[in-house]
């Protein structure tokens, strides 16, 4: 589903990513941990076409395209989707009218009709109810007024909402409380199908406890430095950072 | 002996030798006055500060004759269509063939040169002292070839918006046009008042003159729509008189013009009435666009409220200057204002500044101002959604204007203005 090679990345000159290497393939949740400053973000970034990040080398597949060469909507399109680690506000735009455009482009892409404003809030509540997400959305603006787990939650919808092929959930678990966490993982769990796959990114083992990885993958100073199965998580969690530091000194 | 003719008396011959209105003769000793005491604004003048007349100057402007309009060239403007009373005037002359005029039990409304409500007028037109305003206001006023003339009579609610047209433009000669309208509602009236401007050619300076009388317990609502061509220049004053108990709210469009400058100033002497001032100026290419509103709060319990934005592209330029003096015994005031103004590119400018003059203790004023880019991050996030970016970008331009859109009443209106919000915001990725 998603061939990552030799992936170099920079912003303003300097070099973030040196050299990612990554497969994913449909089915499969992978996590991807790691000091702060590591170059997780910038992953995410790159992979969804953020356009501050300049790519220097490297290819990335996704099913095949060249996804380097599509703008940040044809990506989305595609079926990527970047659940952000700060979701943006959008003071004026309800969150009907924002999902309704975003679920319209992406259905016409697949060949679908756009769904009439009955169907739509129909399907707009089944989404709902299976992110377990409670709060009344009408009228509302996106992410104004949101706390910051409503905000997560709500990227979990959007999710739930746009059906995409690859998830990328960047830090999705950081300033949530237990039950915020629960609910996002959830969600999260249920939209898991043999034909998707996740890819988690995160700081702390917390949230894989309830998200599974198939991979655990470790990035330091922009390269994958290690990659094992879920129990690479627990030894990360036990010894910290500082034992994958001390190995890569000379890297 | 010779005597150089400066560019004030060119106008006022030019203004005086095409006028066909004569104000009231007892208004002739402040009218002469005020020409006397008013010069040509400059960069120098408080209120014309960052606003260039330079090029509207330098123009050799002569008068108008009449010429027909043409229902083609008419409906080619794309104007809004409702259905209601209509005044059409080109270059300051009266299209009858394009206009219905309305004189029943209910109201007149009709071109001045044609009034048949003498007293009304003889009794107001003046009464608010437009004429010491400005240079430009005691020139329209003192000498106008026509204008509006609109009376509603007590205790009418006329649904019927009141659409006054003027268009402009000459395909030769830069042409002085001047207009001045009356507008009175007697007491609990309630009308609609509809003002379209636009040009069929280039080069025509527009400059109009407005008082408007809303007597105890009457309502006015004025939409103003203003799409003028590239070389013309507008200067429109209007000033409002609102007695006890009423209610104003005036919505003003600015979508395309050279040079646009409107100017409002409202008397608030009457106690527990409202006033509503909404704006969105979407101005392109060089265009200038210029808004000075004045409130004065002169009697106690009374509410106004002015909510301008911008959208500004290219090299434009626009200015929003809005005064609210609160008198000493106007208390329980509540006054708001408010000025928002979104830049889409580098080289657009605009000066903003919401000022307040309190004299009174116990009321409750606010203002402020924000000038800023569009969202980067916002637009990046709707593309991580799958929507396109000249679409996110459009959601975002609809979602700034919203709070003034959603605050028109009229379902036509509303249809129009989104229409033309659409268009160009399409234009403008």
């Amino acid at each position: 589903m998603l061939s990552i090679k030799n992936l170099k990345a920079t912003i303003e000159g300097n070099e973030i990513l040196k050299g990612i290497n990554l497969e994913i393939k449909p089915g499969e949740v992978h996590a991807i941990m790691g000091p702060n400053g590591s170059g997780k973000s910038t992953l995410a970034s790159v992979l969804a076409g953020r356009e501050i990040f300049e790519v220097t080398e490297g290819e990335i597949l996704f099913n095949g395209k060249n996804l380097l060469e599509m703008a940040p909507e044809e990506r989305a399109r595609e079926g990527l989707f970047l659940a952000f680690q700060y979701p943006v506000e959008i003071p004026g735009v309800s969150i009907t009218n924002f999902l309704k455009a975003a679920l319209e482009e992406i259905r016409k892409h697949r060949g679908l009709v756009p769904l009439k404003g009955a169907e739509f809030l129909k399907y707009m509540n089944e989404k709902k109810a299976m992110v377990e997400l409670n709060e009344n959305l009408a009228g509302r603006a996106v992410n104004v007024g949101f706390s910051g787990g409503e905000k997560k939650k709500n990227e979990i919808f959007q999710m739930a909402m746009l059906e995409p092929k690859l998830s990328i959930l960047d830090e999705t678990d950081s300033g949530l409380d237990i039950d915020a966490l629960r609910i996002v993982a959830n969600g999260v769990n249920k939209l898991k199908s043999k034909d998707n796959a996740t890819i988690v990114i995160t700081h702390y083992q917390r949230l894989l406890d309830y998200i599974v990885p198939d991979v655990v993958h470790v990035l330091y100073k922009g390269r994958i430095v290690k990659s094992g199965g879920k129990e690479l998580a627990l030894e990360l969690e036990e010894k910290g950072y500082d034992w994958i530091k001390k190995e890569n000194v000379d890297a | 002996m010779e005597k150089t003719i400066t560019k004030k008396d060119e106008l006022l011959l030019l203004a005086q030798s095409g006028s066909k209105i004569h104000q009231p003769e007892s208004l002739k000793d402040e009218i002469k006055h005020a020409i006397a005491n008013q010069s040509i604004p400059t960069r120098k003048t408080e209120l014309w500060k960052n606003t260039d007349i330079n090029e509207l100057l330098e123009k050799e402007y002569s008068n108008a004759t009449y010429s027909k309009l043409e229902a083609n060239d008419l409906s080619q403007l794309n104007l809004l269509s409702v259905n209601g009373y209509q005044l059409v005037f080109y270059n300051g002359f009266f299209q009858a063939h394009l206009s219905n005029t309305a004189n029943n039990d209910e109201c007149i409304f009709g071109p001045l040169s044609e009034n048949k409500e003498e007293r009304i007028f003889k009794e107001h037109s003046g009464k608010t002292k437009i004429y010491n305003e400005s240079f430009f206001a005691a020139l329209s006023f003192s000498a106008p070839q026509d204008g509006a003339f609109l009376y509603v009579k007590p205790n009418k609610f006329i649904e019927k918006p009141f659409h006054v047209i003027l268009i402009n433009g000459s395909p030769e000669k830069s042409l002085l046009a001047q207009l001045y309208h009356f507008i009175y509602l007697e007491k609990e009236a309630q009308a609609h008042l509809i003002v379209s401007q636009a040009s069929l050619h280039t080069g025509t300076f527009e400059n109009n003159s407005c008082e408007i009388f809303v007597s105890e317990n009457a309502h006015l609502e004025q939409s103003n729509f203003q799409d003028t061509a590239q070389k013309s220049f507008v200067i429109n004053t209007q000033k409002i008189y609102q007695s006890d108990n009423t209610g104003y709210k005036q919505n003003t469009f600015s979508f395309g013009g050279n040079f646009i400058r409107n100017n409002s100033i409202l008397d608030m002497d009457g106690e527990n009435s409202d006033a509503k001032f909404n704006g969105l100026y979407i101005p392109k290419d060089k265009e200038h666009f210029d808004n000075y509103i004045l409130i004065k709060h002169i009697q106690p319990q009374c509410t106004s409220n002015q909510n301008y934005k911008g959208i500004m592209d290219n090299q434009s330029t626009a200015v929003f200057l809005g005064k609210v003096n609160v008198a000493r015994n106007a208390q329980k005031t509540n006054a708001y204002q408010s000025n928002r103004n979104l830049l889409l590119s580098k080289q657009a400018k605009v000066s903003s500044k919401p000022q307040l003059e309190i004299y009174a203790d116990d009321v409750a004023c606010s203002h402020g101002s924000t000038t800023g880019q569009l969202d980067a991050e916002a637009i990046f996030f709707m593309q991580s959604r799958g929507i396109s970016r000249d679409n996110a970008i459009r959601l975002l331009l609809f979602a700034f204007a919203s709070d003034i859109l959603e605050d028109i009443q009229h379902d036509e209106i509303k249809a129009y203005v989104d229409k033309i919000l659409h268009h160009r915001f399409d234009a403008s990725k």
